[in-house]
């Protein structure tokens, strides 16, 4: 029963069809050919576990480099929400647009975010649209801060465009609402000093990072993000005119796994096209 | 028909099928019979090498049935299959002819 149980957890690591078609077999066949001892048990479960990798990073392989684009778009969508719901509720108003800092923003940032999370994209992306551009016609109507709102929102309205007219295919998935748990969590933990955002994004992108053999879509979502944040740091930097650093690490961040992601991304297709 | 190289696990799997249809473990345990215990598929590698092999419709897939508690399915070699098996039975026949060939003659060179 308990290996049963462990064939099972191994063919987690397969694409939902091919668990869905071919599941019951697979594990059947790991059991029998398993049953020898715990040690071939061992191997065979592992053999699955590599196979249904392997498995998810042809299927990436195999999709157009534009769909890609756009999934890591629609998953940058959450990040970016994660990262403004995480800053506001902490309510450290370093950036502009987290300024009159209200409950019900709040609400609407985390409405938005569990549907992005769930993936109701077209419907987070036409609202998200509407708010971004209701928002831009109400920021004062200064040239200097219109170009410098602009910058802040350029990367989310690109997000929220993707979203309403290429909208990740697939079901909606419910079960995606417990990556909340680590990051509620790992916001209440922090100390006060730490901006929970940036801590927040820095922990996506490792996760991303650690995607990155089988689907580099997470790290190109984050390399998105990074570069909204690079892009609002470099025009506020500009605005006041101050000598701050910030953008630097953003900025840098954002090119570094921009890089690594493609980078990945073409040796995955390249490799499967021979 | 373009050629398709085979490499061990999917030339001894595809060859565990020549005498009639067979589920996932018994592929295994055939493949290993086949070649003296030298391939030996684990579930991960035949099932990867299994959709492939449907891919290419080198093999077709029969519909499930359940036997002592576990889901099985089995696989049937097609005429396509079997002529890729054959193309390659042919060509390590003649790569194993032609260094044979050249180990004797320079054997007997050897020897005279």
């Amino acid at each position: 029963m308990i290996r049963e149980r462990i064939g099972r957890a191994m063919l987690r690591a397969y694409p939902d069809d091919v668990r869905a078609t071919r599941g019951e077999e697979i594990v059947g066949t790991l059991l029998e050919a398993g049953e020898a001892s715990a040690r071939a048990f061992a191997r065979e479960s592992a053999s699955i576990l590599l196979a249904g990798l392997r498995e998810r990073a042809t299927l990436v392989a195999r999709t157009e480099s534009r769909r890609l684009i756009a999934d890591a778009y629609c998953q940058a969508a959450p990040i970016w929400l994660l990262f403004g719901a995480a800053n506001f509720a902490a309510s450290e108003q370093r950036r502009p647009w987290a300024a009159n800092a209200d409950v019900l923003t709040l609400i609407v940032l985390g409405a938005l975010l569990l549907a992005a999370l769930i993936g109701y994209d077209r419907i987070v992306g036409v609202t998200g649209m509407s708010l971004i551009v209701g928002l831009g016609l109400v920021m004062e109507p200064h040239a200097a801060t219109r170009v410098l709102t602009l910058a802040i929102l350029l990367v989310p309205l690109a997000c929220c465009v993707v979203m309403a007219f290429a909208p990740r295919k697939g079901p909606p998935n419910h079960r995606r609402l417990v990556l909340l748990v680590p990051a509620i969590a790992l916001v209440l933990l922090l100390p006060e000093a730490v901006d929970r955002g940036t801590a927040l994004l820095v922990l996506v992108s490792l996760l991303g990072v650690i995607r990155l053999p089988i689907d580099p879509r997470l790290a190109i979502a984050c390399a998105i993000v990074w570069s909204g944040l690079g892009l609002s740091d470099v025009a506020v930097a500009l605005s006041r005119a101050d000598a701050s650093s910030g953008w630097i690490l953003t900025t840098t961040a954002s090119l570094l796994m921009f890089a690594t992601a493609t980078t990945r991304l073409h040796y995955m297709q390249r490799k499967h096209q021979t | 028909m373009a050629v398709v190289e085979l490499r061990p696990p999917s030339y001894f799997a595809l060859a565990a099928l020549i005498d009639g249809p067979l589920h996932g473990y018994a592929i295994v345990r055939r493949a290993a019979e086949l070649s003296d215990g030298r391939v030996r598929l684990s579930t991960g590698t035949l099932y990867a090498l299994l959709d492939r092999a449907l891919a290419e419709s080198l093999v077709v897939a029969g519909d499930p049935y359940v036997e002592a508690g576990r889901q099985r399915r089995d696989y049937t070699l097609t005429p396509a299959g079997r002529l890729v098996l054959a193309q390659e039975a042919e060509r390590l026949e003649r790569a194993a002819k032609t260094v044979s060939g050249r180990l004797r003659a320079t054997t007997d060179v050897a020897v005279a």
